[in-house]
């Protein structure tokens, strides 16, 4: 277990900045989850952290050292790789071996070390089995395995979930919550998966094109979300922003707005129904999802913006039917002309 | 029923054009082996007909027993074998880690010295024979009685000018691309340092290039070794087969011989390709489908 503090991280190819100094504080013990769009900086991170990456300038500290000339291999960090990264050519043992191998550790630590953590994550009867006659959900723990046999400081993960389907993501996903809770290790998790972020992190970090755009728990960023990028990317179906401004400018009744108001945002979940005088906001439904335990009803306002509204599955609505909509005016949230919060 | 007869004769017409291809390539082999065991008088009377490929008429070995009289053929099989391997295993050696520093080290200007490496391929041997001979001609080498200028007549001096080449490196850089990225670094995360990752690693997943590699340089080198062996190697102790082949064509050629010793001198070439096939074949057909 360790701290890890980023300070004023840049980091350029060629003359491409891609990361624009990103500070940041990671508590030993902590679960950090970094999400973002592609190509927002959060694998960039991740690989510097983990020395696989050349960092501009800044620090990195792991534990209070600072590693930025240190291998990976002495930084105290384990690795999981999205394409699991499992040497072909070895055994499952062998594959959780080889870093203590080349640590040098003696072969009965080796042995012991590799099979409490094939205890930990049941893999112990395919430790003879080559990678390729694994399924896909097995090879991800053997990847997990290696990594946890090397007793690292600091476990960081790369999308490890995005090659498995659904079903597996989520069974894998709950095995790394308890994982962590097990080992009580530092963990930096890089996904774009909102879920897997509201669902493992003790601290989420939300990166877009290279900064960090906000920090904190997740339902932190779900009820107060910095600026309208966030409030869009936390949360699914995402918020729906309502534009007060321009052409297609919304009217929006029964609520107080504050001054200086351009967009309104507020989640789909948050919406319901209402008749006609105490409405919010009215439009026509243009298509209709049933998810089984609710509807997803998209509604063209008169100003023709989309509003997805999470209704209720025994809600009688029909394509084409013109309803009223509103929410608790404390659900709202106020975006100026900059797209930021307004308090 | 009606698929069923046209994919069975389409498999028809399949099989006789690939035995057709197959017959094709095979004719001279077997015009070689054949020829290589009929009197020279009656070599030349068959060659006009089909006879040319049947072993018929006054067959013997005796052509074999005169080839050996002839030429010190096992010493030249010998040679041959000892440059060739020994060029293989260092040529394997070095272009693969060549090739392992292009595409897994980052180094600054590593772009441009593969390019220049590359653009020797247009350059015939031929163009840099001489230059070539002048260099070896002053080159040191240690020995057990101590330092001699100039490598001619010599083992070396058919070796070490082969070792490295652009084929070879640019083969293995390619097979090289397409391995995941993520195998070095995870192994690089392990601890591993370079050479560990390239023999633990990366060696372990190139059998299929390994056996490529070494079939086009064993061809290279076994069936090619002529121009520069007859500038270089004066003594018959240093020569190789394909310079053999010049003491069937002094005075009077028996074409008879000449088949016998390219008979004999072929089987390490087939032994070599039946040994590699396998891996041949696998990374002939992986090119490309990597997963």
């Amino acid at each position: 277990m360790a701290n890890v503090k980023l300070t004023d991280i840049y980091k350029k190819y060629g003359t491409t900045e891609v990361v624009h100094g990103v500070n940041l504080s990671i508590h030993s013990g902590e679960f950090v989850v970094f999400v973002g769009p592609s190509g927002c900086g959060k694998s960039t991170l991740l690989r510097m952290v983990a020395g696989l990456e050349e960092i501009t300038s800044g620090t990195i500290e792991i534990g209070d050292e600072i590693v930025n000339d240190i291998v990976p291999a002495e930084r105290g960090v384990a690795m999981v790789f999205q394409s699991y990264a499992l040497y072909p050519h070895m055994t499952v043992f062998e594959n959780m071996a080889f870093g203590l191998k080349m640590a040098k550790v003696k072969k009965p630590e080796i042995e012991k070390r590799v099979h409490e953590a094939a205890e930990v994550l049941q893999i112990s009867s395919y430790l003879d089995r080559l990678p390729k006659q694994l399924s896909g959900g097995q090879r991800q723990r053997v990847a997990i395995g290696r990594a946890i046999v090397r007793n690292p400081k600091v476990f960081l993960f790369d999308e490890p979930l995005s090659n498995l389907d659904a079903a597996l993501r989520v069974q894998t996903r709950i095995e790394i919550a308890k994982l962590h809770s097990q080992l009580s290790a530092t963990m930096i998790y890089v996904t774009h998966d909102q879920v897997e972020a509201m669902t493992l992190a003790d601290k989420i970090v939300v990166l877009n094109k290279g900064i960090i755009e906000q920090v904190g728990s997740p339902i932190e960023l779900y009820n107060s979300p910095k600026n309208k990028f966030v409030a869009e990317f936390i949360g699914s179906p995402k918020m729906n922003i309502i534009e007060l401004e321009g052409n297609d400018k919304v009217s929006i009744n029964n609520l107080q707005i504050p001054t200086h108001t351009s967009k309104i945002g507020v989640r789909p979940e948050h919406i319901s129904l209402a008749d006609n005088s105490s409405s919010m906001l009215s439009g026509t439904i243009r298509h209709i999802e049933n998810l089984g335990e609710h509807l997803l009803c998209y509604i063209n306002t008169v100003s023709t913006q989309e509003i997805t509204a999470k209704i209720d599955v025994k809600s009688k609505v029909d394509l084409n039917q013109s309803v009223y909509l509103n929410w608790n005016p404390e659900f709202s949230h106020y975006f100026n002309s900059n797209d930021q919060t307004i308090k | 029923m009606d698929n069923l007869k046209v994919s069975i004769s389409r498999q028809l017409m399949r099989y006789v054009l690939l035995s057709w291809i197959a017959l094709i390539f095979i004719f001279p082999l077997i015009f070689m082996i054949v020829s290589s065991l009929k009197p020279d008088l009656q070599l030349l009377r068959d060659s006009s007909s089909f006879r040319a490929f049947l072993p018929v008429g006054d067959i013997s070995f005796n052509n074999y027993i005169e080839a050996f009289d002839r030429a010190p053929i096992f010493l030249f099989i010998g040679n041959s074998i000892f440059i060739t391997a020994t060029t293989i295993i260092l040529s394997m050696f070095a272009c693969s880690l060549a090739a392992f520093s292009f595409v897994f080290l980052e180094w600054k200007g590593k772009g441009v010295i593969l390019s220049i490496i590359l653009s020797t391929l247009i350059v015939p041997f031929e163009a840099i024979a001489i230059p070539l001979l002048l260099i070896v001609n002053f080159l040191p080498w240690v020995s057990v009685d101590g330092i001699s200028i100039g490598w001619l007549n010599s083992y070396q001096v058919q070796i070490i000018p082969f070792i490295a080449d652009a084929i070879t490196i640019y083969l293995f850089v390619q097979y090289f691309k397409d391995l995941p990225k993520e195998l070095v670094e995870a192994a690089h995360v392990d601890g591993a340092s370079w050479f560990r990752i390239y023999s633990k690693i990366i060696l372990p997943l190139s059998g299929p290039i390994f056996a490529t590699a070494a079939i086009l340089k064993f061809l290279a080198m076994y069936n090619n070794q002529f121009l520069w062996p007859i500038m270089v190697a004066q003594e018959e102790q240093f020569r190789p087969v394909m310079v053999g082949l010049l003491y069937f064509f002094q005075l009077n050629v028996a074409w008879g011989e000449v088949m016998a010793y390219l008979s004999i001198i072929t089987i390490p070439v087939l032994a070599f390709y039946i040994s590699m096939q396998k891996a041949f074949v696998a990374s002939v057909a992986n090119t490309g489908i990597k997963g």
